[in-house]
């Protein structure tokens, strides 16, 4: 069923196969290190009392409360075999990295768009045969550059932060195979093997989030962010059904380059299933209603939150979006939908930053406010600078994530902002790579940000109509972001020093950490060149580098007319932007660099307001009100109401009325045997009567 | 004399219906037991009946023997299931000094 | 009868056809006179064992065979069959191997034990195989009746009688049902053999009461709502080893039937077996949702497991699926549901076995540093259980819901998938307890170490994985 649209694998391309294939083994491995280490460490004990010993910390194991003081809550440990483990992994994803950069240069050099591997079929009959064929045109290879590039410097950053954890061979094994999954998300070519990358990295998610699992709570967190994401997950597999029924094909190449001649016959069906996808894009992306789990997802260690929880997991969704692209372009409801969802849970998530006090949660809100301008961008079709914005924000808030690490490490596990304070003369290389990093996201001129967020606003602008209603809100957030973002700065690196100089003693972190900020804060200055507004006369090179998986989106849009701004209008945007950031940035530096006064002056005067953003527009409250309760509810009512009084109740009630017809229906049973027999010859009766009816 | 297979079908309803009240309204195995063997009885004379109607049907040519066949089967299961049935109402009575099914209720939610 | 009779019915062809279940027999009668002779009793589990590799055999034989119709095309055997055959034995061996060690005060008794395993498993074999009413119940008669007697067989527990009296009362009830459809489908059509029913008798109603009767009964076996209603109790009080059985073979003998069976049924049926199916989902995951005894949550997981199935059979009643390929998906899914179940109920057999005392989530915690084999097992059962890809229980979904997707039942399909997130609520609840909390200070279970336990296990372990992994050499010989 190949269509000419869309190359036939070729043997020539199997290595592509290595580049998930790598970090898969390099995990395996890195198991089998943690394995033998922990094997080693094992106290020496008669078997049968062993479980009282395997326990180091088991005075505080029973009183999971007792941790929050105690940071990890581990005691240092040499890492000994396990040692070996981050140089297994970063090996393997420097090794995956040289390979996407050859795939890269086979793309930009070669005639192909496109290059696909089939080694291999997973299903070959059935109703929809499954091969997983790595399939990687320009949008992969731009994710797997991230996704390897990124990764590698989280790996040499987390190989210092981890040291001493009792869990190094396992954390290093857990990573890769996050790795291995998102590889396999970006590059499988059917629905069904991006499905299996898009669990994979949830499953991996949910184990690192519960990495540190002695702490309690960070389980119920992990716990959080996969239930969560299954929602989203059904949604993407209803929605992959009805495109498989539609198209009679799983491979998202083909459904995307039948898009437009399916679509007249096929209109709302697409819709449908544009909607479940986009929903589940809702899930993984952390969009509204199911974003609650990203900021809880915080609790697991910080190199996890900037690798899945910020740089490359979150953006799956997005990615989906526009790998599918003509399928939504064509709906301009759903699009619309999109854009609605989109700037709702920037400007809550936005708002809800303002108020943090835990660094981590600032940026975890940051990344859902930023991931809502990704899905507006896509909103309006721009699909380039939705994958630009993608790609800057990887670099700087992987940045300002391992950076806020690098704080908590030197701060001995602190991560309330309000007891940090004058940290710049401390950690001289965390403080400037950071504040590369918060120019880059709160978009002062000239920066990666600034290009990227001011590329979808422009889009937004030149929609006109509800898209209007969107930039306003848009440009709002901007607002936030600005003010949130150097309200955390000041917070931690200026003013006095809040916490008790003579318990902590804050320390720069080892270079090892350093280093990958340095590499970051570069990207984040500099990465804007990928994109360059048309105001400045020089090729978007982005946009042009994706053009051939955009054409068919971009067509169905192309029918519906075009909307461009004019240059004068691009000027004025430019500038209206970087006011608001400037403006923005220097008032949030400027209330808290004195302290902590300005955040207690609003949660006393405001106490109603601050309250309610804390809680993030007590949207998580609410859902435990209105769906988690119910559900719990509706499974007691189940269990009790059904299994016991229905049953009985039924009995009860043909005992009550045969009680009439005679003496000796007094003793008619409603022991248990009987009532689940009655149930059974009633609904055995009702199929029968029910069959015949319908004859 | 012969009486019409419509009436032997009702009669072997009318069994089967006896057998599923007595199933559901006795509390004592024994009883419900001998309910069960009463819904298997009415069974075998709906096959009797069955095999009866299809070999006087008008064309056909040998008689339908799996009914009877089907019949003798479900007798020596019936004598199967009343030894293994009435085992278990033993070592209910050993273990409970009970054959109220009433009784019978530990497993539950 | 004469000899040219035998000579017509007992063919080779014939022969050929049931040598697994032949086998079986055979083994049987071999385990009775091991049984009695003296000196012999350590030969019992070489015997077992034998028959089951013979039964393997044979099975693998008709797998990669071709079809043969013998007994006046009362009996098939084809590669369907043929893997129904080994699931039984797989089924069989699992359940035997966990029993190892597992009972005390009726270990003698463990002759009688293995023989009524076997004629269990016999009568798998020749549900599975049956295309006559009345072969059918023969076979039903020979899977039921040991099982009632194993369900009590710890004579001493009043849970265990218990579980098999009411196994035992409900499993005669459904039996009497079947009878009485069987009859009304013999009045309707007069013959007892699926094939040579003709399409007119078919639409009769009296065939469609007897076709509903007969449905009604084997939802009792596959336990869909509401004939669920035992599962819960029986599971939770029989040994575990027979709930190990139980959970795996029955369910897949009495759905190997089920689907051959399923042309008495008309195809408006479909939309009534569709409720059921999502019913007992929605039923079986909520119920799952409150339960804390181990047994019992993976008794309502069971549940919910077979309305997935039945979607699929309502699929096929449906016409819109070709029954190949929804006999293809039920066979897959059940196949990594032997594996699956078989490996999570059998570690409960193994956790239960030291102390006697049920396991409930509570003694599950902390399972990762007691035992990390059985820990890390148990939680790959759970994930294949909730259906993650890379495990054969994802593999399975898929193609149940395929199939509801290729008979257009969309809606029904987008149910079944939203149900498998609740039931994730409570698989993941499994894994938390055993990585992520402390145990109790006095927990005991799954203590010391039980290699068998151990070898099983991992044994279950592959089997996900590699139907998870590597489907294609099953689907190539499935064909």
């Amino acid at each position: 069923m190949q269509s000419p649209l869309v190359p036939a694998g070729d043997a020539a391309h199997d290595w592509l196969w290595l580049i998930p294939a790598l970090p898969l083994a390099a995990s395996a491995l890195c198991g089998v290190l943690h394995y033998v280490e922990a094997r080693k460490r094992l106290p020496k004990v008669a078997h049968g009392h062993g479980h009282d010993q395997h326990h180091g910390h088991d005075t505080h194991a029973h009183d999971t409360h007792a941790h929050d003081d105690h940071g990890h809550g581990h005691e240092k440990v040499p890492a000994g075999l396990a040692g070996l483990a981050p140089i297994v992994a970063i090996a393997a994803m420097l090794v995956a990295f040289g390979l996407s950069l050859k795939g890269f240069f086979e793309l930009r050099d070669g005639t192909a768009t496109v290059l696909r591997a089939t080694s291999w079929s997973w299903i070959d009959t059935g109703t929809f045969p499954i091969d997983l064929t790595m399939h990687l045109d320009r949008l992969s290879s731009l994710m797997t550059l991230v996704v390897t590039g990124i990764g590698t410097l989280i790996f040499v950053y987390a190989s210092g932060y981890m040291k001493g954890d009792k869990g190094y061979g396992k954390f290093f094994a857990y990573l890769s195979l996050f790795a291995f999954s998102m590889l396999m998300l970006v590059l499988s070519s059917s629905l069904i093997g991006l499905f299996v990358g898009w669990e994979g990295v949830g499953l991996c998610s949910y184990l690192l989030i519960g990495f540190w699992y002695e702490k309690g709570w960070p389980a119920d967190a992990g716990q959080k962010a996969f239930v969560m994401n299954r929602v989203g997950d059904a949604c993407f597999l209803i929605g992959s059904f009805l495109l498989a029924k539609t198209f009679l094909t799983l491979d998202m190449a083909m459904i995307a380059a039948n898009t437009a001649s399916m679509l007249p016959e096929f209109g709302p069906k697409l819709f449908l299933a544009g909607l479940f996808l986009f929903l589940g894009a809702c899930g993984k992306s952390a969009q509204m209603p199911l974003f609650t789990w990203l900021p809880d997802a915080m609790a697991g260690p910080t190199p996890v939150s900037a690798l899945i929880h910020a740089a490359t997991m979150v953006t799956a969704g997005i990615y989906l979006v526009v790998r599918l692209n003509p399928v939504f372009a064509s709906s301009p409801e759903l699009l619309q939908i999109i854009g609605v969802v989109g700037v709702l849970t920037a400007f809550i998530a936005g708002s809800t930053a303002l108020v943090q006090r835990d660094i981590k949660k600032v940026l975890a809100y940051s990344t859902v406010s930023q991931l809502g301008y990704m899905f507006v961008g896509l909103s309006t079709g721009a699909w380039a600078a939705a994958v630009f914005h993608l790609v800057t924000h990887a670099f700087f808030k992987a940045l300002l994530f391992l950076g806020a690490g690098s704080v908590i490490h030197g701060m001995h596990e602190e991560q309330d902002m309000h007891k940090m304070g004058g940290l710049k003369k401390h950690m001289p290389a965390t403080f400037v790579t950071f504040m590369c990093g918060a120019a880059a996201l709160s978009g002062l001129p000239l920066l990666s940000g600034f290009f990227s967020k001011d590329e979808i606003l422009a889009h937004t602008f030149a929609q006109g109509g509800l898209y209007m209603g969107i930039w306003v809100l848009g440009v709002a957030t901007a607002a936030l972001t600005a003010f949130y973002t150097w309200r955390m700065v000041a917070l931690t690196f200026y003013g006095k020093e809040r916490f008790d100089a003579h318990k902590v003693h804050p320390h720069e972190s080892p270079i090892i950490m350093t280093l990958p900020l340095m590499v970051l804060a570069i990207l984040s200055v500099f990465g804007g060149v990928l994109g360059l507004p048309p105001v400045f006369h020089v090729a978007h090179n982005l946009k042009e580098w994706l053009a051939p998986v955009t054409a068919a989106g971009d067509a169905i849009l192309a029918q519906r007319g075009a909307h461009e701004v004019s240059h004068t209008v691009e000027w004025a945007l430019l500038g209206l932007g970087s006011v608001i950031a400037i403006v923005f940035a220097t008032m949030g530096f400027k209330k808290h660099v004195l302290g902590t006064q300005a955040d207690e002056a609003f949660a006393t005067k405001r106490s109603g307001l601050h309250a309610f953003l804390t809680d993030a527009w007590t949207i998580d409250t609410k859902y435990t009100h209105w769906i988690v309760q119910p559900v719990k509810l509706l499974a007691f009512v189940i269990a009790v109401v059904f299994d016991q009084f229905a049953i009985d109740g039924l009995v009860n009630g043909v005992a009550s009325f045969a009680r009439g017809l005679g003496e000796r229906t007094r003793r008619m049973a409603n022991g248990r045997i009987a009532s689940y027999g009655l149930w059974m010859g009633a609904v055995a009766a009702v199929l029968v009567l029910v069959l015949i009816w319908n004859r | 004399m012969t009486v019409p297979v419509e009436h032997l079908f009702i009669l072997s309803a009318i069994l089967f219906a006896i057998g599923t009240a007595g199933f559901f309204l006795r509390r004592n195995v024994i009883i419900v037991l001998m309910s069960i063997e009463l819904m298997l009885n009415a069974a075998n004379l709906a096959f009797l009946a069955a095999s009866r109607m299809h070999t006087l049907e008008a064309g056909a040519t040998e008689a339908s023997l799996q009914g009877p066949l089907f019949a003798i089967f479900v007798i020596v299961v019936a004598a199967v299931e009343a030894a293994v049935g009435l085992a278990l109402v033993i070592a209910l009575y050993r273990n409970q000094q009970t054959v109220d099914l009433e009784q019978v209720t530990a497993l539950k939610n | 009868m004469n000899v040219e009779m035998m000579k017509q019915v007992l063919t080779a062809e014939a022969l050929s056809a049931a040598a697994p279940f032949l086998a079986l027999t055979v083994g049987i009668l071999l385990l009775l006179v091991v049984e009695i002779l003296p000196g012999t009793a350590t030969l019992r589990p070489l015997v077992f064992l034998g028959t089951l590799a013979a039964a393997f055999g044979y099975a693998w034989q008709q797998a990669n065979g071709p079809e043969l119709r013998v007994f006046a095309e009362t009996y098939v055997a084809n590669s369907t069959t043929g893997w129904w055959a080994i699931l039984f034995v797989i089924a069989t061996l699992v359940a035997w191997l966990f029993a190892r060690k597992f009972y005390r005060e009726e270990a003698r008794f463990e002759g009688e034990h293995d023989v009524l395993l076997l004629s269990a498993a016999a009568g798998m074999v020749l549900m599975a195989g049956s295309r006559d009413l009345l072969v059918f119940f023969v076979g039903l008669e020979l899977l039921s009746v040991p099982l009632y007697t194993l369900s009590g067989f710890q004579r001493a527990k009043r849970t265990s009688i218990e579980a098999g009296l009411k196994y035992f009362v409900l499993g005669a009830f459904a039996a009497a049902m079947f009878l009485f459809g069987a009859a009304l489908v013999y009045a309707g059509t007069g013959t007892l053999t699926l094939s040579s029913m003709d399409a007119a008798d078919l639409s009769k109603s009296i065939t469609i009461a007897g076709g509903a009767l007969i449905a009604a009964s084997l939802f009792f076996k596959i336990s869909v709502f509401p004939f669920h209603l035992w599962v819960p109790d029986v599971y939770q009080g029989a040994p575990a080893p027979v709930t190990t059985f139980m959970a795996t073979g029955t369910k897949a003998a009495a759905f190997a039937f089920l689907l051959p069976m399923a042309v008495l049924l008309p195809s408006d049926a479909a939309v009534l077996l569709a409720a059921i199916a999502v019913a007992t989902m929605a039923l079986g995951n909520l119920g799952a949702l409150v339960q804390t005894d181990l047994k019992r949550l993976l008794a309502y997981s069971g549940i919910s497991h077979a309305g997935t199935m039945l979607l699929a059979v309502a699929a096929q009643v449906s016409g819109g699926a070709s029954a190949a390929s929804v006999s293809n998906a039920i066979l897959y899914y059940m196949a990594a549901y032997v594996f699956t179940a078989g490996g999570a109920f059998g570690l409960v057999t193994a956790m239960e076995s030291r102390t006697g005392a049920p396991v409930t989530i509570e003694s599950l915690k902390g399972l990762a540093q007691r035992q990390p084999l059985w820990a890390a097992t148990f939680a790959l059962f759970a994930l294949s259980l909730g259906g993650i890809p890379a495990t054969g229980g994802f593999l399975g979904k898929y193609l149940v819901f395929s199939t509801a997707v290729q008979a257009d039942m969309i809606g029904w399909a987008i149910a079944g998938v939203l149900m498998s997130v609740v039931a994730l609520g409570y698989y993941l609840r499994l894994i938390v307890a055993m990585y992520m909390q402390e145990p109790a200070k006095d927990a005991t279970h799954g203590e010391g170490s039980r290699p068998w336990a151990n070898a099983m296990a991992v044994v279950c372990a592959v089997g996900v994985l590699v139907l998870g992994v590597l489907p294609g050499w099953f689907m190539e010989h499935m064909k």
